[in-house]
């Protein structure tokens, strides 16, 4: 990705959430789920928007009041580590994500990211059901 | 062997059929036809019948020897399996979803397999078909590039009755991904695996249908209790 380029999470290819600090990934092409906490479900909101990588490491050291030399290469081998699994792709137009100002910052930890095998012919499985948001659904006609 | 363990060795290979159906006239009569012709018959067959506006409670009647259930007001997938493991009552349970078939060696071969074992849970591999060739549909193309895949789903399944004891049943709160939890939840017991199709399922119109964005906050959840329950091991 060029360094003026921009990341955004692969939404045609994974599914995710952040509960309680804690970003999980799951990846629909191979099954595999990834758990991101801390400082990684931080950046990983990130994501939702469009950032480029400096503006990521910015507000990395920012947001925990460290310096920008410091958390650069914990970033940048955290996005490569992403994008090389294919759940973040390059985008050229940078997009605002939703401010994570109402999040706790407890500390900085270096970004990691666990990735699980174990659930993979459950996850890609894809069930299908007559099931719709109010159970059951009609009979399409 | 003494006659005592004769008997409980013959217990121990009894089995309960569970059907789950709603609105699946269409459909319904072939899946119980399918458990009938079974080459070791099963014990029991119970139906439970969804709140259904075609003749789906009709045609479950129209089966001698059936116990039919009427889901009544507890909706949903979930409901419906516990319902119809509370009223089973044989060693073993195998589920059959009203659109599913089973094979006529299902029950044989899983018995077999689990026959003189620790096994709590046996499946085999599911084949998936589209009945209707002039329904082709571009959602159809990842359903069918793996037609024979493991069945993680409950008609491929024959479960020890007493595992629903230890690790719960289906979780209602879960409109689609009860089955995926209840196969998760299930991992700590003892499973085998046979390499013969014992189900085919097809897909149609209705059952394409589901809640995309239901089915992936649920399954978000399956995998996310999973981890939980891992790291407290």
């Amino acid at each position: 990705m060029d360094e003026h380029g921009c990341y955004t999470i692969n939404v045609g290819r994974v599914i995710h959430e952040t509960l309680d600090d804690e970003a999980l990934v799951i990846d629909s092409e191979n099954g595999h789920y990834h758990s991101i906490a801390g400082t990684g479900a931080v950046i990983w909101d990130m994501l939702v928007g469009a950032q480029s990588r400096s503006s990521i490491v910015a507000k990395v050291a920012s947001l925990y009041g460290a310096d920008v030399a410091s958390v650069q290469s914990d970033v940048d081998g955290f996005l490569d580590r992403l994008h090389a699994s294919y759940l973040i792709i390059g985008t050229n137009s940078p997009v605002s994500s939703s401010s994570p100002a109402s999040r706790s910052f407890l500390q900085y930890t270096p970004p990691e990211i666990r990735s699980h095998t174990d659930l993979e012919d459950l996850l890609l499985f894809d069930p299908i059901h007559e099931v719709g948001q109010a159970g059951w659904p009609e009979r399409q006609t | 062997m003494g006659d005592g363990s004769k008997q409980q060795q013959a217990l121990a290979m009894t089995v309960s059929a569970v059907v789950i159906v709603r609105n699946g006239a269409a459909r319904l009569e072939r899946a119980i036809n399918s458990i009938v012709g079974q080459a070791r018959p099963v014990d029991e067959i119970i139906v439970v019948v969804g709140e259904s506006n075609d003749r789906t409670r009709e045609i479950a009647d129209s089966f001698a020897g059936l116990k039919v259930i009427d889901q009544g007001e507890n909706v949903g997938i979930a409901s419906a399996r516990n319902i119809g493991i509370a009223a089973s009552g044989y060693e073993w349970v195998a589920f059959l979803d009203h659109d599913d078939v089973w094979r006529p060696e299902k029950i044989e071969q899983q018995l077999n397999a689990v026959e003189g074992t620790d096994c709590d849970v046996c499946t085999g591999m599911m084949q998936m078909f589209v009945a209707d060739e002039a329904w082709p549909q571009p959602s159809l193309a990842r359903q069918l590039d793996r037609p024979i895949r493991l069945g993680l789903t409950p008609s491929a399944l024959v479960v020890r009755r007493s595992l629903f004891a230890s690790i719960g049943c289906f979780d209602p709160s879960l409109k689609i991904g009860c089955d995926a939890d209840w196969i998760a939840r299930s991992q700590p017991a003892t499973w085998c695996n046979i390499d013969k199709v014992v189900v085919e399922k097809e897909i149609h119109d209705s059952n394409i249908s589901g809640d995309v964005e239901l089915n992936g906050r649920e399954m978000l959840r399956v995998a996310r209790e999973h981890l939980r329950r891992q790291e407290l091991l």
